[in-house]
């Protein structure tokens, strides 16, 4: 099927790439599907482009690659709504925020993304008592190497 | 909006399978219990209206930068 992008114009898609959010994500809830889009060489790094709104893309991030240790307590209530059974079936990224024109980046270490990639579902998760926050600077923090 | 009186002990029901008990009150601050399906997310408000602020924020990629310096940045990152 076809893609609408703003960005990368029209993209020929396979019907499993689609990652279904039932509850949208916060702020934009009539948005229930997306496709991670690879973009360059990097392998960590994606478009999450709506696919019912061309001009809307987030760009997220494997977050063990900002930082080697990170870790994600995924409350159980979202594990069950996601029908998450395994660790293999899980995938989690985080949303990058790009600020002052491009300046600064920062990533929602908070709220990653947790995808069933067995069922291609996800949403966002809200972590409680987190030791990071929404606005993790890739600028200056040494652990943004980790690697 | 609907504001109902309620005691310690006592619940309200929204539809079928959301009900939401008043546990404790002591002073200004109320403990609530919520029994909701799995599937319907809560959350408190402002952490929430944050998440929703730092969603849209990022929604909102800058027209004029070139993500591929943003790539740039981030494969730099990669490397060091």
């Amino acid at each position: 099927m076809l893609l609408k992008t703003m960005r990368f114009g029209e993209i020929d898609i396979a019907e499993e790439q689609i990652i279904e959010f039932p509850w949208g994500l916060p702020g934009f809830p009539e948005q229930k599907r997306f496709v991670p889009l690879h973009y360059g060489a990097s392998t960590s790094l994606f478009f999450l482009q709506a696919l019912d709104s061309p001009e809307l893309a987030f760009i997220i991030a494997d977050p063990f690659q900002i930082i080697g240790n990170y870790v994600v307590d995924i409350p159980q209530d979202d594990l069950e709504a996601l029908k998450i059974l395994t660790p293999e079936e899980t995938a989690v990224y985080v949303i990058l925020t790009i600020r002052q024109g491009g300046k600064e980046v920062t990533a929602n270490l908070v709220a990653p993304l947790v995808i069933n990639t067995a069922k291609n579902t996800g949403r966002q998760v809200i972590l409680f008592n987190s030791p990071y926050n929404s606005r993790f600077s890739l600028n200056t923090q040494p652990q943004a190497v980790a690697k | 909006m609907l504001a109902l009186t309620r005691k310690v002990g006592q619940s309200i029901v929204i539809g079928e399978g959301i009900e939401i008990t008043v546990v404790e009150v002591k002073g200004d601050q109320v403990k609530i219990a919520i029994n909701a399906p799995k599937e319907i997310p809560v959350h408190r408000k402002e952490i929430y209206e944050l998440i929703q602020a730092e969603n849209r924020e990022a929604a909102c990629l800058p027209e004029g930068i070139k993500v591929e310096e943003l790539l740039g940045l981030w494969q730099d990152k990669e490397k060091v």
